[in-house]
Parts: structure tokens; C-alpha cells; sequence
């Protein structure tokens, strides 16, 4: 967590008055009258910074030994055992068009839970929690190739760093 | 004379409960009254026609007070059965009481509804098919639940039917002779709703819940007969067969009617019941029914003038009224497979990580004897829990092979020779899930047997065999499998016949050269048959396809080996259980893989001699005389590092069905037995994969499906790789 300024803490408090159930989709709005927030988890795949809404984060786990899979699209980097489940690990790296590299010291995978889905990312590094105002995401760079901007939600700026919120949703679908 | 006293004594049971407004049942007493006058002795005729005259006036409404009226009934007809007895009771030969007799709810038992259960049954047998017959009845009732709001759900509609016929078919075989004919009346009933006669909707569903209630009552006494108590039809069987025969007669229709009831439950005792209303005392009644042990409670009770029998009939109705339902106790705890599997699957994790905290450094460095000592403590328990929880599900095969061991001689009877069925290895344990996955390919094998495989009693001395044939049946473990094999000494294959048959299918050329093996196939193929006739027993065109089909769902296969005119031997080969997979582990590359025992044939490293190419590029080996296609593992799953030498690498001979092939690995590393499981989330079907495991190290790896990769290698290879040939 960053250091929580006091305007933040009033903001959900308000929020929380007003908010009669966790309603996930008011969390998209762009255009909410409240200022609204949306906790990321930050991880770097490569030299770049991607983001992934914390609600949908299991846990993060150390590599072990990811188990190649024969015969199945790239960006199905193998499965790894998690306590006794089997859990398919997605390398976002190929989805993103990114180069590949051989798995670090940091390598992690970020277990992300999807409705009734659930998968491992496979990022370079998990770097921090951190809150961002709704209103601060932007849309995906439109020079983005469209292919490679559908699995983006959007984007932001925190401090130095420019963010590129993963839309989980679309990586989900892409592997069904 | 107890026989003719039973008759009059049914009426009387009858009169006592018959409400005085129920103008058909009084209208039934009437007439049974009138048969019996005609041939009763003239002493007991007179209050019978009394009695008669007196229903006449209930009917025709003239009374004011019917229940006094019925009081006066039941007087004139006890007159009678004294009557009766004093005159020798020998002038009622009335062998043939009323055809039409529909026994009423709550009366005494006749003697026609007792000894429905064979003496012979084998009590294990029949508790099988008791637990199997409440399944069924309860999915049964499920989907009459969903067929009632929903008439055109043909798949509901197909559960209850199959619910009815399998019941009706095992009863059938255990000579449960109500059972069958209950379960038979409501075949016939639902097929009407199959051939969208009629619709399960109003009073046709309620018939149809009707009978699923008798059938439940029926199995409830046949599980009273388990305790020794005699097996009776429930009341109500005979009307209900009835009503199920013929609906419409009795007005049933698609709209909604008030049904008389719906059939009744375990009704507390008469006797009880007149205790608390005071009017007997207990050790009288029980003093009366001892004395005439042959005769209904109520009958017993009356003729030993305890209590009148308008207290008597009062009693009846109430009975009828509190019928409840008495609790189904049972010997064993019910637990849901998936949760037993789940419990499995742990405890399988748990030896894993014991044994990863056992061969921890740590404790190994043998620094630390107190430690080591402890942890070997554990590992002794956890071993024991695991085997605990194996057994749990295993069960014998012993009820399965007593249920093919009566198939055997009914199919034998019926057709009018003698089988001597030998069963070997009764004892052989097998996964409690896997008993029911292997019955029905079983008695597949076994009817094909006696139906074609073992020849009539002369053709079979004809050819110098003895007149009885012998139906073996094997099981046994071997390899962590189990193997049940059915050998007859009947005709064995006939090769002609099955190439005539395939010619005649069009799906060979004559004069095709085929192998042994390609023409054993052939039989697997769906719609073959060489039987000439379609028997009631067999060859209705579901063939042995469905047998292999479902032996390779459960992860097994079947080989067949046959001598022409001296027998033919099925053997079905299957892991011993779904939940753990027995298997040998690979290393192809840094890569390992499970491949599962049950389809190893053997494994070797090849020299260089018994390796070629067809072709230029179809590489085989020459094992055992027969020329094997050589599968690469790690082309196939295009792994880099693995060993590109056949010499210096390994073949397992992997049997697919009767087709085998060569399969190149590295290495064996070891045997291991693994919990199977999906591969995670989004992957779904991955070629030559059959699921994943949790491995030793806490790794995942992968299990092979043999099937699986030999397709995968046909879509590969441009040309095809090369079918078994026989050299």
C-alpha cells in the first residue's frame, strides 16, 4: 500500500455510505460523479509496467516448475501445482506481443480468479499494490494495434511509471 | 377348511372397513356375498342373504344410520363363519374366489400374497438389488417430478422408463414375481406417455407416482424379507395393476382427479390401535392372534370376541388414516462418491508432501535421530490412512459375478440347454464406481457367449465335445490391473464368416487380405453380427462396439483370442480404480510423463537390426514377429533435448485395442501411482494428454493417452503411419 492521503480515506468512506453492495460494474464508469478508486496490483513483464485489478488476484505464488504442455498455443505457458490443484499458467507475454525471457529470480504468478475461472499470469516481477482515481484512466494508446488493445482496459499514470490496466475478461477468452 | 374360511373371513375384513357410502365397494361385497351363498351350507346361507339384502338397502339409500346398518352386516356375516364352521366348514369349495376381488387398503393378508420371495434367492443378491432399486426409484422420482410441469421432456420421460425396465429385468431374474409384474405394468403404462399417447399430466401422473410409491413399497418388503419377515404385496397392487392396464376405465384422464388415495404407507398395528382406544386389552389380543396364527389380526380379534367388529372396522379406518412411513434403516453410512474421491485426492496429497518433508535434508542429515524418528512414526500412519481410504472403496466382485451366474442359467434355460459357469476369483476386489461401469459390458460378453459362442447340446456332440457347455469366468490382479476373462468351449470366431458378414456391410473388398487382428477388429465394429437369427437374448445390433467403447472410457481394453470350434476368450483388462492412476513414469527430454500400466504391453531398447523404415520414412520395429509403427514421443510433442537414437533410447509397446505400436522415450524412471486430475482451467483437450497428476517433487505431470497420440501420429505423418502387418 502507498501511503494513504487523508482526501483518499474520506473518499471511501463516502463511498461506502453510498454503496448499498459491492457492484463491480460501477467500477467502470468513467464518468462517475464521486471521485472512485481502483486498487492495482503492478507487475513488469519486460521493461514495462501492467496492472491488474486487485479483486481479481488469488494470491501470488513463486515459480515453480511449470509443466510444458505439447501441443498448445503460446501463450499457454504449461501448468504448475497449486496445493493439490492443477493450475494453468497464461504468459501474457505473447498476447501482448512482448519478446520472450527465461524466467528469473522474481518471476512470479499472479493467480487471478475469473468468475467460475481461474488462471496463473506469468510476470517478470510483482512490484506493489497501489490505488488510482478512476478518473485518472485513460483509454488504451490508441496507436496501439488493435489486436494488442482489446486485452487493455486502459491506462494510467502513477508517479513515473504509465500503468496498462490487463482487461482479465478478454486474456479469458482468448484461451477458451 | 382354512381355505374356505379365508373367503368369508376376507369379506368380513372387508366389510369392516368399507365405507358406508362407497357404493362400489358395496356393490364389490355383494357380489362376493352371492357367490359364496350359492355354495355355502344352507345353516350359513340364510344370514348371508340377509346380509345381501341389507347392502341392497344401504345402496338404494333407504337407511338412515348406514353405520349401524354396516354393524348388522357384520354380525350377519360372522353368524355365517359360524355357521360355517359348526356345519364341518367342507361345503365351501370355493376354490376360485371372485376374479374380480380387489383386496382393500389395510386388510388382512391372503395367502396368495405371501411366499413372492424365492426360497432360493441368495440374500446378497437380493440386498444389491434393493440398494440398486432405490436409485433407480429415486431417480425415477426425480424425473417424474421434472416430466410432470414439463410432459414433453423425452429425456425424463427415458430416465423413469429405464428405472422400470431395469428394475422390472433384475426382479425378473430374482424371481421377485411382484416386483416384475409392477414394474412391467408401469413399462407398458409409460410407454404410452413414450409413444405421446397420452401425456404425463393430471390423473395420468398421479397413476404414474402411484406406482413409483408401490414400487417403493415392494422393495420395502423385500427388504423385510432380508430380516425373515414373509414377503407380501403391498395392498392396493392388484388395483393398481389394474388401473395401470386400463386408466381410462376407471376415468383417469389428463385432467386432474381426486384419486382414492394414493397407496399406503407402513400403517401402525390394529391392534395397537384398539389398545389405545381402549377397547381390547393388549395380552388379549395377543392371546387371540396366537391362537389363530393363519388368520388376520382383525379377524382373530372378532372371532375371539374381544371386540366387536364395528370397533374393529373403526380401528381399520383409523389405521388407514395414520398410515405413516416407517424409517429405512441400514448397516452402512452413505457417502457421496465425489466426497470419498475428494478424500482420496487428499490423502494422495498428503503422502506427497510427507514425503517431501521425509526427504527433507534436514531430517535425512542424521543430526537429528529424535526428529528422523518421529517423522518415520508418521510416515506409518499416513501409509495406513492411505490404505484405509483405498479400501474404502473397494468392494468384492462376488454380487456382480452371482448376478452373471443366474443370468448364465437363465439364458441357458431358455434356451434349452445346460452351461456349466465356472467363476474364478470371486474375492477380487475393484473400485466401488467401477463394479457398475463394468456390469453392463459383462453381461454383454457373457450373453454373446452363451448366445453365440457355445453351440446347442447336439451340434456340440456332434463335434465330439461334451453336450454341457462351459462358461469360465477369470478375475483376477495382475499389474495393477484387473483382468476378468470369459472363455467358452464354444465355436470360437469364425474368420469366413465375419469377412462375409464385413463384405456384405461393404466395408471390405472381397478378396482383401486381412490379419488375424484387422478381422477381430471387425467384430468391434458397430452394427456387426454373425448370428444368423435375432434372438430375445442377443444380436439385436448393439454389438460389441458399445463393449469396447465402454471398457476404454474407464481407461481399460478388451483382447479377444479364439480358436475356430474350440472357444473364444474376451479378456477385459481395467484399472483397478478411476480415482488412482497405476502407471509407469517417463523422461522424454527434461519432460516427464505418466503413461498408464494398463497399456503397457513391455518395454525394451531396440538394436539396430530390428528397426527399418518403410517407405523412406514410416519407421517401424519388428517385435515378436510383428512389424510395429514407431511413435516420437518427443517429435510428437516437439520437445528439443529429448534422445533422437532408438538404440539408445527405450520403446514401450503401448496396446491400443489389437492395434500396438512403439512408443520412444528416454527413459523409464520408475513406477508411481498418481491421482488423476483436469488440467487446469481453459486448456480443455489437449491431444495425447488424458489429464495431469501431482507428481513426487510436488510437480504437475502429464499422463498419456495412448489412444490419443496414435492419432496424433496419423495427423502428423503426411502419409499415414503403417498399419500392424503380420509377418
Amino acid at each position: 500500500m502507498e501511503k494513504e492521503m487523508p482526501w483518499q480515506r474520506m473518499d471511501e468512506i463516502a463511498q461506502a455510505a453510498k454503496d448499498t453492495g459491492p457492484d463491480k460494474e460501477d467500477l467502470y464508469e468513467r464518468e462517475a460523479p464521486k471521485e472512485k478508486t481502483l486498487q492495482l496490483i503492478v507487475f513488469r513483464l519486460t521493461r514495462e509496467w501492467y496492472g491488474v485489478e486487485i479483486t481479481r488476484v488469488k494470491e501470488v505464488i513463486k515459480v515453480g516448475k511449470i509443466t510444458y504442455l505439447p501441443s498448445c498455443p503460446e501463450h499457454i505457458a504449461g501448468i504448475v501445482n497449486l496445493r493439490g490443484y492443477i493450475l494453468s499458467v497464461t504468459d501474457l507475454k505473447p498476447i501482448l506481443g512482448l519478446p520472450h525471457e527465461e524466467p528469473t529470480e522474481k518471476t512470479r504468478i499472479i493467480a487471478i480468479e475469473s468468475g467460475f475461472f481461474e488462471t496463473g499470469f506469468l510476470v517478470d516481477e510483482v512490484v506493489e499494490s497501489i490505488e488510482v482515481l478512476l478518473s485518472k484512466i485513460e483509454p488504451a494508446l490508441l496507436t496501439l494495434p488493435a489486436e494488442r488493445a482489446k486485452y487493455l482496459e486502459g491506462q494510467c499514470k502513477v508517479d513515473d511509471k504509465l500503468i496498462a490496466i490487463v482487461n482479465v475478461e478478454k486474456v479469458s477468452e482468448k484461451r477458451v | 377348511m382354512s381355505d374356505d374360511k379365508l373367503t368369508l373371513d376376507d369379506i368380513a375384513a372387508l366389510i369392516v372397513q368399507v365405507e358406508p357410502t362407497d357404493l362400489a365397494d358395496l356393490a364389490h361385497v355383494r357380489r362376493g356375498l352371492k357367490l359364496i351363498a350359492d355354495s355355502s351350507p344352507p345353516s350359513a346361507q340364510g344370514p348371508i342373504i340377509e346380509a345381501v339384502r341389507r347392502i341392497d338397502q344401504m345402496t338404494e339409500g333407504k337407511t338412515s344410520d348406514p353405520s349401524s346398518l354396516l354393524a348388522d352386516i357384520g354380525a350377519l356375516i360372522e353368524e355365517a363363519i359360524n355357521a360355517v364352521e359348526k356345519s364341518g366348514g367342507d361345503a365351501l369349495p370355493l376354490s376360485d374366489p371372485d376374479p374380480d376381488r380387489v383386496p382393500t387398503v389395510g386388510s388382512g393378508p391372503e395367502a396368495e400374497r405371501f411366499n413372492a420371495l424365492p426360497s432360493e434367492i441368495d440374500p446378497a443378491l437380493l440386498e444389491e438389488f434393493i440398494t440398486e432399486s432405490r436409485d433407480l426409484i429415486s431417480s425415477a422420482e426425480a424425473a417424474l417430478l421434472q416430466l410432470e410441469p414439463d410432459p414433453e421432456n423425452t429425456e425424463a420421460l427415458n430416465t423413469v422408463f429405464r428405472a422400470f425396465h431395469t428394475v422390472k429385468g433384475t426382479a425378473g431374474f430374482l424371481g421377485l414375481d411382484h416386483i416384475s409384474k409392477l414394474a412391467h405394468g408401469a413399462e407398458s403404462f409409460f410407454s404410452r406417455f413414450r409413444d405421446k399417447e397420452i401425456r404425463c399430466v393430471g390423473g395420468y401422473a398421479d397413476l404414474a407416482f402411484r406406482s413409483v410409491d408401490m414400487l417403493k413399497d415392494l422393495i420395502r418388503t423385500a427388504q423385510d424379507a432380508l430380516r425373515g419377515v414373509p414377503m407380501a404385496a403391498p395392498d392396493g397392487l392388484n388395483e393398481l395393476m389394474a388401473l395401470l392396464g386400463e386408466p381410462e376405465a376407471a376415468g383417469i384422464s389428463e385432467d386432474v382427479c381426486d384419486e382414492p388415495g394414493g397407496v399406503e404407507e407402513m400403517p401402525p398395528r390394529l391392534g395397537d390401535i384398539l389398545v389405545a382406544q381402549g377397547k381390547a386389552g393388549r395380552q388379549e389380543i395377543e392371546a387371540a392372534v396366537a391362537d389363530q396364527t393363519n388368520q388376520p389380526v382383525g379377524v382373530a380379534v372378532v372371532r375371539s370376541e374381544i371386540a366387536s367388529l364395528t370397533e374393529v372396522g373403526q380401528a381399520l379406518r383409523k389405521q388407514r388414516s395414520m398410515a405413516g412411513s416407517e424409517p429405512v434403516t441400514e448397516m452402512s453410512v452413505r457417502v457421496r462418491t465425489d466426497r470419498l474421491d475428494r478424500l482420496i485426492e487428499m490423502v494422495g496429497e498428503l503422502v506427497i508432501g510427507h514425503s517431501m518433508v521425509a526427504q527433507d535434508e534436514t531430517v535425512n542429515s542424521g543430526n537429528y535421530l529424535e526428529l528422523q524418528r518421529k517423522v518415520n512414526h508418521t510416515e506409518k500412519i499416513v501409509r495406513q490412512v492411505q490404505d484405509l481410504s483405498m479400501s474404502m472403496r473397494m468392494v468384492q466382485l462376488k454380487p456382480t459375478i452371482g448376478k452373471i451366474a443366474r443370468l448364465v442359467r437363465d439364458l441357458a434355460r431358455r434356451r434349452e440347454t445346460t452351461i456349466n459357469f465356472v467363476p474364478i476369483g470371486e474375492d477380487t476386489e475393484i473400485d466401488r464406481n467401477m463394479v457398475d461401469l463394468i456390469n453392463d459390458p459383462l453381461v454383454h460378453l457373457v450373453r454373446n457367449a452363451v448366445d453365440h459362442g457355445i453351440e446347442p447340446p447336439r451340434e456340440r456332440e456332434r463335434n465330439g465335445k461334451p453336450g454341457e457347455g462351459t462358461l469360465l469366468l477369470k478375475a483376477y490382479h495382475s499389474g495393477g490391473n484387473i483382468v476378468v476373462e470369459i472363455s467358452d468351449d464354444g465355436r470360437g470366431l469364425d474368420r469366413n464368416k465375419i469377412i462375409e458378414k464385413a463384405i456384405s456391410k461393404e466395408w471390405i473388398q472381397p478378396g482383401q487380405n486381412m490379419s488375424d487382428t484387422e478381422i477381430i477388429n471387425l467384430i468391434f465394429q458397430p452394427g456387426f453380427s454373425t448370428a444368423d437369427k435375432v434372438t430375445d437374448i442377443s444380436g439385436r445390433g448393439v454389438g460389441l462396439d458399445v463393449v469396447r467403447k465402454a471398457v476404454e472410457t474407464l481407461r481399460g481394453r478388451v483382447d479377444v483370442s479364439s480358436e475356430l470350434g474350440k472357444g473364444c476368450t474376451f479378456s477385459v483388462r481395467l484399472p483397478l480404480t478411476m480415482a488412482i492412476t497405476d502407471g509407469m513414469l517417463v523422461k522424454v527430454g527434461h519432460q516427464r510423463y505418466i503413461l498408464p500400466t494398463v497399456n503397457i504391453d513391455m518395454s525394451f531398447r531396440p538394436n539396430g537390426e530390428v528397426l527399418s523404415t518403410i517407405v523412406g520414412r514410416g519407421e517401424v520395429v519388428v517385435f515378436n514377429g510383428k512389424v510395429l509403427p514407431i511413435f516420437r514421443l518427443h517429435r510428437l510433442f516437439n520437445i528439443k533435448d529429448a534422445v533422437e537414437d532408438p538404440t539408445r533410447g527405450l520403446l514401450i509397446i503401448i496396446g491400443e485395442g489389437n492395434q500396438r505400436c512403439a512408443l520412444l522415450v528416454d527413459e523409464l524412471v520408475g513406477q508411481q501411482q498418481v491421482v488423476a486430475k483436469p488440467l487446469g482451467d481453459g486448456i480443455g483437450k489437449v491431444q495425447g494428454i488424458a489429464g495431469g497428476a501431482i507428481l513426487g517433487d510436488g510437480r504437475v505431470g502429464l499422463i498419456l493417452d495412448p489412444q490419443g497420440i496414435a492419432l496424433l501420429a496419423r495427423q502428423t505423418s503426411d502419409s499415414g503411419i503403417p498399419r500392424e502387418v503380420v509377418c
